[in-house]
């Protein structure tokens, strides 16, 4: 056991923290569920695959370095701490890619990955229905065979991005007559396809973040089929391996938002922050503190952070030495959507009467950014799978506990 | 970066897991509640026969040269088995602080010249050694007068196995002495633990037995270490037992573990325990390495760095593995309902392991409170 990185693992981190330091806006962008905000982000994901960085885990002729997952942990770490924008391509890149490399074709792999890693093809997930949320394999969006096209019909709900994405990634019901979980198929779906209109609705905070897909006799060409007909679930049960485990939210993510929270504890310890005596009362309450409990919320952050970290370079290890990650991948994400929200409530806490400033308030701290993340953090333990249905993953899966 | 541990690691840890399996079942856990000591010398014998004891100690005192990458597996394993044993005070804590002292004989102080004679006794098993120590930040080390009345240089502290010792390393404002059984007075606590050997500790620091060299923030460190690598076993075990027992367990017609109720309390008991499991490997290397600055002196990392990385690693480490046994002990009786609320039933060994070793060398929010600290809050 050495935990110390490798010469050529600093040099790698070296290389990617400098460029971030060199190339990070240094005015935060818009939110990506504007449509202004979604097309900086865009821009940004230009700029980040022109210098070889928005997905460096991948083979080199799809706009990668095909750099290690320990090198990879290393660059998100270093991506959450320079402050640099969100990525408004993490579902294609993160959820959708690495199915892609799994179960497409060769002509399929060609067709979609570097138009994805270079930001000109934004990627949303369209896999919820009105009836069909944490029970998934009850949706019931039909897809007809005829000839080389499927014919659909029915509605997709909770598409994050999906209101400006180019590209959705649907499950769909092929075979209504087969078991629940075999009639089912992946479907790669142009937002232009005749018949299928997308209806932007709100997130919690007020923007479009969201979209409902409404496909009426929308056709789809066979040559969009990801796997094979009826194989839909096993395609989409290893894209949520990655959307629970490693690859959606690497630990780099949480470790900064911890250091930005260490942070705003020292800035509301400050004596200096309190003037004299008597208005010492009124200038803590204006001003936030770090009273004990924070400072103990604070610590318990800081120390999941790491652990978080430590859980996934284990695990790299495990994965790079040929292992599978398997069900123990809902560990992680229970793990860092709870650690998310923590983060973020503690510095509401803290921040007092200042916790609720959007980032139209001109005293809000950190631009309105905590509430922000907050408001983000909230949808951790709902997407991807409810914590709750993790809890059954593990129970089930993990500890061996009978079904019914 | 490198987590894996070595084969002779590997295979280490795998041979203690098979002793305590055979030699330490709930059995004999239960009969060390009747032991004057507290432990089984006897299992102890064999751990000192295959050389456990010289785990820790450097190769040029006749020791194996191991650190704690080496130690911090065999912690889980006993941790696992709810063994009582002094593995602890004696092979994480006592002998690696006797070597150092040792080390440091040249400035010819007598706690030096004594723990050379101490630490060759300890790797035999001859000798057993125990630990007080207490550092900044999780129990204050003011040094606690036993009244204002009594001689005012008489110290007062809760030493685990103090009695039962030959020799103790006790800290007094931030130094370690070294304390011959003679020259302190032992009074019994006894513990909700029944394997615990408690005692209250009365002293009086006496300079020339003061163990230069040696630092007690490490030295503490090293204990909290092992402690949460024994918190982890621990609650390790106490998860397993328990996913038996609801398997088993029915009402309603069917298995308490088909339950949603009590699937997500194990689930949470889980996840708690692998996320606190890769920190106190974590700390384990963390203290290997700085064990090995502090007596190289520094080549990369300031020393004071390497200080405060160790102890953040150790902190959050014990936090998490702390709260890891808590929480199993809460949810696992909670799972197992009136049978586990039983003297008879094994889980209480467990339980009160789990709760005396989760607040021993600091507690959960003790260390969180010594981590913002050393985080600058």
């Amino acid at each position: 056991m050495d935990l110390t990185f490798t010469p050529a693992e600093q040099t790698f981190r070296d290389e990617i923290r400098s460029w971030l330091r060199a190339n990070t806006p240094t005015e935060p962008l818009k939110s990506m569920d504007t449509p202004d905000g979604f097309e900086q982000h865009r821009e940004w994901e230009k700029k980040l695959f022109a210098a070889g960085w928005s997905v460096p885990a991948w083979p080199e002729k799809y706009g990668g370095r095909d750099c290690s997952l320990v090198e990879w942990l290393l660059y998100e770490e270093e991506y959450w701490a320079s402050d640099a924008p969100g990525r408004v391509s993490a579902n294609g890149v993160s959820l959708l890619a690495p199915t892609i490399f799994e179960f497409a074709t060769d002509e399929q792999q060609e067709r979609f990955l570097l138009p994805m890693a270079s930001g000109e093809e934004i990627w949303s997930q369209g896999w919820s229905e009105p009836n069909a949320g944490s029970d998934l394999a009850a949706l019931s969006t039909r897809a007809v065979r005829d000839g080389e096209w499927f014919v659909l019909n029915g509605q997709k709900t909770w598409c994050s991005r999906g209101a400006f994405a180019d590209w959705f990634f649907c499950l769909v019901r092929t075979d209504p007559e087969a078991e629940r979980h075999r009639g089912l198929s992946y479907l790669l779906i142009p937002k232009d396809t005749e018949g299928l209109t997308v209806r932007p609705v709100a997130r919690i905070d007020g923007e479009p973040g969201f979209a409902e897909l409404f496909f009426e006799d929308a056709r789809v060409h066979e040559s969009n089929l990801l796997g094979e007909e009826g194989q839909g679930w096993a395609v989409a049960m290893a894209t949520t391996g990655s959307e629970r485990g490693l690859n959606l939210r690497a630990p780099g993510r949480f470790m900064a938002a911890a250091d930005k929270l260490v942070e705003l504890g020292k800035s509301l310890s400050d004596p200096a922050l309190v003037n004299s005596a008597e208005d010492a009362t009124e200038t803590e309450v204006a001003a936030g503190t770090t009273d004990a409990v924070a400072r103990d919320e604070i610590a318990r952050c800081w120390a999941e952070s790491r652990a978080y970290r430590w859980v996934c370079y284990e695990a790299a290890e495990r994965l790079a030495g040929g292992e599978a990650l398997g069900s123990e991948a809902s560990f992680m994400k229970i793990f860092w959507s709870e650690l998310d929200v923590a983060i973020n409530a503690t510095a509401l806490n803290m921040l007092g009467e200042r916790a609720e400033f959007t980032a139209a308030a001109e005293d809000a701290d950190r631009g309105g950014a905590w509430m922000d993340a907050y408001l983000f953090a909230l949808s951790g333990p709902i997407y991807a799978g409810t914590n709750e249905i993790q809890r059954n993953i593990v129970a089930e899966r993990v500890l061996g506990l009978p079904r019914r | 970066m490198k987590f894996a541990f070595t084969e002779e690691q590997q295979v280490f840890a795998e041979t203690l897991s098979d002793v305590f399996a055979k030699r330490c079942p709930p059995e004999a856990v239960r009969a060390c509640w009747d032991s004057p000591v507290g432990y089984s010398e006897d299992l102890w014998g064999t751990l000192a026969e295959m050389g456990v004891l010289a785990i820790t100690a450097p190769e040029d005192a006749g020791g194996l040269g191991g650190d704690e990458r080496d130690l911090v597996q065999l912690m889980e394993a006993a941790g696992r088995a709810a063994a009582p044993l002094p593995l602890l005070e004696h092979v994480a804590v006592g002998i690696p602080a006797l070597a150092e002292a040792k080390g440091a004989a040249a400035e010819g102080a007598e706690g030096a010249a004594a723990s050379q004679h101490w630490l060759s006794q300890a790797i035999s098993g001859e000798a057993l050694v125990t630990a007080g120590v207490r550092d900044k930040g999780t129990v204050r080390d003011k040094g606690t007068a036993r009244d204002k009345n009594a001689d005012s240089s008489t110290q007062i502290q809760y030493v685990n196995y103090a009695a039962q010792a030959d020799v103790a390393i006790l800290s007094y404002q931030g130094e370690l002495y070294l304390a011959d059984r003679k020259d302190y007075t032992t009074y019994e606590q006894p513990s909700v633990d029944g394997t615990r050997r408690i005692a209250r500790v009365e002293w009086s620091p006496d300079a020339a037995t003061r163990l230069a060299g040696v630092s007690a923030s490490l030295t503490f460190d090293r204990g909290a270490t092992a402690a949460a690598a024994y918190c982890v076993g621990l609650a390790q075990h106490m998860l397993d037992a328990t996913v038996e027992y609801v398997k088993e367990r029915e009402q309603f017609g069917k298995p308490v573990g088909s339950y949603q109720a009590v699937k997500h309390h194990l689930a949470d008991v889980a996840k708690a325990i692998s996320f606190a499991r890769p920190s106190v490997y974590a700390a384990a290397w963390a203290v290997s390495q700085s064990a090995v600055l502090q007596r190289a002196g520094s080549e990369n990392i300031t020393p004071e760095n390497a200080v405060s990385d160790r102890a953040q690693y150790v902190s959050a480490a014990k936090s998490l593995a702390s709260d890891a046994a808590d929480l199993a002990a809460a949810k696992c009786l909670q799972c197992h309902g009136a049978i586990g609320y039983t003297f008879e039933h094994d889980l209480q060994l467990w339980l009160k392991r789990a709760w005396t070793t989760s607040v021993s060398w600091g507690s959960a929010s003790q260390h969180r409170h010594r981590l913002a600290t050393l985080l600058g809050i």
